[in-house]
């Protein structure tokens, strides 16, 4: 009898047993040799990738891509802290403002840099436009892999692409003159940045301040002994106050797309490209997202982010009295590209320095679109395979012939791009090649204002105020005395928010 | 009655406060007929308004005045950003209606300091093409004022000449008022003497109002008051309708949005002919274009008075919380938070606030204008939803929001006269959205409420609509066809299955017939893993038993 037990036992085992190993014919993506990519389908779409990946498998046949196209943005934090155990993904194309608090678990991408695609003369990191990789601390993590310009696109039925905005002055007189047109001047969208509009915004305070203070004292809050976190940064009269003063007068209620407070990005832009507001600040993706609309309006294009007018009152001696026309002219001569004297400018050579660094600076979220690989994932080697595959110039004039948008990456062999049959609106985005990013540099940001609570502008929706109504309209001084009622308030609290019990 | 006296009176004076603060607030605000505010003192309250006004070199804003001082030259001004607009074809006489208050310490012989109406953009100069222009011109050391008019290709055209008035030494305080009326007519009052009064004068006033000069000046502007009048027409159907008959609407005019409430089942449905809010948290309906005049009417034929309980004392169906009307909504998309903090909201509430197991309760009325109180009130009788008494009464509203004038009214289905809830004049009518919302407690916010032991706090909505109308009340209205889609989802007919497979279909077939091979390369390694794995457990369990039974044996 117990013999009869003990082979009903081996048998009922056996039977548990053999689906385990059965089911381990299939083959799985959890291999060396496939690359299992997560892809955040955003404003680029999902197409394009498809045919990357495609493209990548018939290239070569050590690896398989394999793609997951998601419209999750938050795949990458809520996974990339699982390990190998519980994530199988190789290969992230992500957008995270947080990315590095992550970075334990991402792998480092400095020898795949030193390395070329074959046949190319090139090494990767000779190719990339350095400007949008990030130093961290010596260490590149990660390699952009969509995003684009950002600034204001005019549409030029209403406003003609020969006019002059070199200046926030000059911005103003457009907004004037369109509602004495009747035609609504702007249009944005409801998120705690007022849309998009925190991609021009940051450009004029970076102007005012100058960019290398904006990189290395504001954003780290780092005063000019090196002291951080500085309150005294922190609640300096700088760049955000010159930035309100502008907003104020072009964002008011009047010139503003009734609802922009309210209404989603989607139903902003259609109405932007319906002829709703003659000015919508956005990016390069416009471009992508038009497509599905059948808007009478053709014809949209970026202008570079005028200079703030206030910048005079950074200049030194009779600069500082400059007139808002010579300024403009100025701005005109360099863009134009005449060389400096100081009898073709009339003004000093540091002054004129200080408007070419403004007049270069530009939004752009490049960095905002990061591929990246988990330290731990099993096909890692395939990922970078791929990454590189990305970065050839196959791949290159792919991309851009597909999306029209240009990546900060060159041919290896430096042929120009090819922009024929381009819309209005593509084009005007190629100006901006060259220009310094003011990027989404959240990984230099201060611990304050990365785990502390402590923002920019005191957690106030400074767009959505100044073109608020009623009791919702708060006007420049009052952002800025609650702002400062704020940080005073409040700055030890970041301080132990953020671990450094001050 | 000294206690009831003193409440009405502290009433009085909130509710008198609360429309100073919107009259304050108003700026900018126009619809249907309104009073635009094209200037006020608060615009430059401490410092010049940048938002307000627009001005250049020369001009200062210094201890709530205007000023124009040393280093002001002829093309410094000061322009409001408000336009004004003839609105005369709807009603409106007067025009603009200007009064300042201002002082002119210098200005050099024969120049002049001028206020201008009429510009054609906010950044113009004074005395341009096609606008009007009063000025103040020092003539012997005295101050006089005049009238021009400057026509289309740029002539200027004496509408009154310069003549003086009482108190005209510089420096000293002049009251100006000026009206100029719809037809063109335009009188001028300086001090008390009047300097112009010509109604057949044809002076421009469509555009910009400011102040300007000819040469640098030493002037004051203390007061400035300047109010005109708009008339907004948007585009909509001649009325946008949800009776829900077959039980549907049109998604193209209306919009539904909901978040689940704690409680089972939530769900904003149409059925039975209504559009039902059953245990939902904040949800709403909203017109999806925007109205200026307009009369809103609906009905309510059910209202959960009461909470229900279980057996055992649960609660298994609130009352249902309160609800609103909204109007001059500035999107039809946002949440019903928004429909009150962004809009004119007149909402309905149980005076026991969220305690779904309070009794007795009265309704309190309130009217909110972006949040601030435009007055409140309590309604009793049968018109006070939550009292058990009034449990399946259906009621009608009626809305009207005409030239400024908002007028709510209600009665019971079977009453013929309706009770005015609300009457109130705002001076402009706002322009937006139109829609009903309901309040209550996200599914989420009511199991943290569970867990903090208030469960009897969570609220819900639970009423039914129907006869939703919106018919625009504009002059000369915008009229607009809405085309009709329903809001059914449209369901596949039922899909016609036939079993089409053969036996030739199964794997087994095809691998034998050679139409597929079997992947023998990447197989043949895993059956060999097969195998082995397969001796190897068996091994392992033959092993293990064996020893397990020979143990046994061996204790037995």
């Amino acid at each position: 009898m117990k013999r009869i037990k003990s082979v009903s036992v081996l048998l009922l085992a056996l039977c548990m047993v053999s689906p385990l190993f059965l089911s381990g014919c299939r083959k799985t993506a959890n291999s060396t040799t496939d690359v299992e990519i997560v892809y955040w389908r955003s404003g680029l779409g999902g197409e394009w990738i498809e045919d990357v990946v495609n493209m990548f498998n018939e290239s070569q046949s050590t690896y398989v891509a394999h793609l997951t196209s998601t419209t999750d943005g938050e795949r990458f934090p809520n996974e990339i802290e699982r390990g190998a155990k519980y994530n199988s993904v190789d290969l992230y194309l992500t957008g995270c403002p947080n990315f590095y608090d992550f970075i334990e678990y991402v792998e480092p991408l400095n020898s795949l840099l030193n390395s070329s695609v074959e046949g190319e003369s090139k090494t990767i990191g000779e190719k990339l436009d350095m400007a949008f990789m990030e130093d961290y601390d010596g260490t590149y993590y990660a390699i952009p892999y969509g995003g684009g310009w950002e600034g204001i696109v005019c549409n030029a039925a209403f406003i003609p692409q020969s006019t002059v905005i070199n200046t926030t002055n000059e911005l103003e007189g457009v907004v004037i003159e369109l509602a004495a047109q009747d035609i609504t001047p702007f249009i944005h969208y409801s998120n705690s940045f007022g849309g998009y509009w925190n991609r021009v915004y940051t450009v004029w305070q970076a102007q005012y301040d100058g960019y290398d203070y904006y990189v290395n004292n504001f954003l780290t809050l780092t005063d000019e002994e090196g002291n951080s976190p500085s309150k005294e940064v922190l609640m300096r009269e700088d760049g955000r106050k010159a930035v309100l003063d502008v907003l104020e007068s072009i964002v008011s209620y009047n010139y503003v797309y009734s609802g922009s407070n309210s209404i989603s990005f989607t139903t902003a832009q259609t109405n932007f490209i319906n002829g709703a507001a003659a000015m919508m600040v956005n990016g390069s993706w416009m471009q992508n997202e038009m497509k599905s609309t059948d808007s009478e309006y053709k014809e949209f294009y970026t202008i570079r982010t005028p200079i703030i007018s206030s910048i005079v009152e950074t200049f030194e001696g009779a600069d500082k009295n400059m007139s808002n026309s010579k300024l403009s002219g100025i701005i005109t001569k360099i863009d134009n590209g005449v060389p400096y004297s100081e009898s073709e400018y009339g003004c000093s050579e540091a002054t004129y320095k200080r408007i070419s660094d403004a007049r270069n600076l530009m939004g752009a979220n490049f960095t905002g679109h990061k591929m990246a690989i988990p330290n731990y994932a099993v096909g890692k080697e395939g990922a970078k395979e791929f990454i590189r595959f990305f970065c050839s110039d196959e791949i290159i004039e792919y991309y851009t012939n597909k999306l029209h948008i240009i990546r900060p990456i060159a041919y290896s062999d430096g042929k120009e791009y090819d922009t024929t049959g381009w819309s209005t609106f593509e084009l005007s985005q190629l100006d901006f090649r060259g220009s310094t990013p003011v990027v989404e540099f959240y990984y230099k940001d201060s611990v304050l204002f990365k785990h502390g609570g402590a923002s920019y502008y005191a957690k106030v929706n400074i767009v959505s105020k100044l073109s608020g109504r009623g009791t919702d309209y708060w006007d420049a001084d009052t952002i800025w005395g609650n702002m400062m009622t704020t940080f005073d308030k409040n700055f030890d609290t970041y301080c132990l928010n953020a671990g450094i019990g001050k | 009655m000294k206690k009831k006296f003193y409440k009405a009176l502290i009433i009085c004076l909130v509710a008198a406060l609360s429309f100073t603060v919107l009259a304050a607030n108003g700026l900018f605000a126009h619809a249907g007929m309104s009073d635009v505010t094209i200037a006020a003192d608060s615009t430059f309250e401490g410092e010049i308004g940048k938002a307000y006004w627009y001005y250049t070199d020369g001009v200062t804003g210094e201890s709530n005045a205007i000023v124009f001082g040393a280093g002001s030259n002829e093309d410094s001004r000061i322009l409001s950003r408000v336009k004004a607009d003839d609105v005369g074809d709807y009603g409106r006489a007067v025009a603009i209606e200007a009064d300042i208050g201002l002082s002119i310490s210098s200005l050099a012989e024969g120049e002049r300091f001028m206020i201008g109406f009429g510009m054609r953009s906010a950044a113009e100069k004074l005395a341009s093409a096609s606008s009007t222009t009063v000025y103040f011109t020092n003539v012997g050391g005295t101050l006089r004022c005049g009238v021009f008019k400057t026509d289309a290709e740029g002539k200027e055209i004496t509408v009154c000449d310069a003549a003086a008035f009482t108190g005209n030494t510089l420096g000293a305080r002049i009251t100006l008022q000026t009206d100029i009326s719809s037809d063109g007519g335009i009188k001028v009052d300086v001090n008390g003497t009047v300097i112009c009064d010509k109604s057949d004068a044809g002076v421009y006033f469509v555009g910009y109002f400011g102040f300007g000069q000819t040469a640098e000046s030493s002037a004051k502007i203390t007061n400035c008051s300047v109010v005109s009048g708009a008339y907004d027409r948007p585009e909509t159907p001649a009325a946008s309708v949800a009776d829900f008959a077959d039980d549907e609407f049109n998604i193209n005019e209306w919009y539904t949005m909901m978040s689940p409430g704690y409680y089972s089942p939530s769900t904003m449905n149409v059925s039975n002919g209504m559009l039902n809010f059953v245990n939902t948290g904040q949800s709403s309906i909203c017109t999806m274009h925007q109205y200026s005049n307009f009369e809103f009417t609906f009905d309510m034929p059910y209202l959960q008075v009461t909470t229900e309980y279980s057996d055992s004392g649960e609660i298994i169906k609130p009352h249902s919380y309160w609800w609103g009307i909204s109007f001059g909504c500035p999107s039809y998309e946002g949440w019903a938070n928004n429909m009150v903090t962004n809009a004119h909201c007149i909402g309905f509430q149980p005076s026991t606030g969220y305690d779904a197991t309070a009794t007795d309760i009265k309704t309190h009325v309130a009217y909110e204008n972006h949040g601030t109180s435009l007055g409140w009130k309590e309604i009793t009788g049968k018109y006070n939803f939550w009292d058990p008494a009034n449990e399946g009464n259906q009621y009608n509203f009626k809305l009207s929001v005409i030239d400024g004038v908002v007028k709510l009214d209600m009665k019971c289905a079977d009453e013929t006269e309706w009770y005015n809830v609300f009457d109130v004049e705002l001076g402009d009518t706002p322009l937006g959205y139109v829609g009903i919302l309901a309040m209550g407690h996200t599914a989420a916010e009511g199991v943290n409420m569970v867990e903090s032991g208030t469960q009897y706090n969570i609220t819900v909505a639970n009423f039914s609509l129907d006869n939703l109308r919106v018919e625009n009340k504009d002059q000369n209205a915008q009229i607009i066809e809405v085309p009709y889609k329903g809001n059914r989802l449209d369901i596949p007919a039922d899909y016609a299955y036939s079993n089409t497979w053969s036996d030739s279909d199964l794997l087994v077939g095809k691998l034998e017939s050679g139409e597929i091979t079997a992947p023998e390369r990447t197989l043949w390694p895993w059956m060999i893993a097969i195998g082995a794995g397969g001796v190897c457990v068996m091994a392992a369990i033959t092993v293990t038993t064996f020893v397990l039974i020979r143990k046994r044996e061996k204790k037995g």
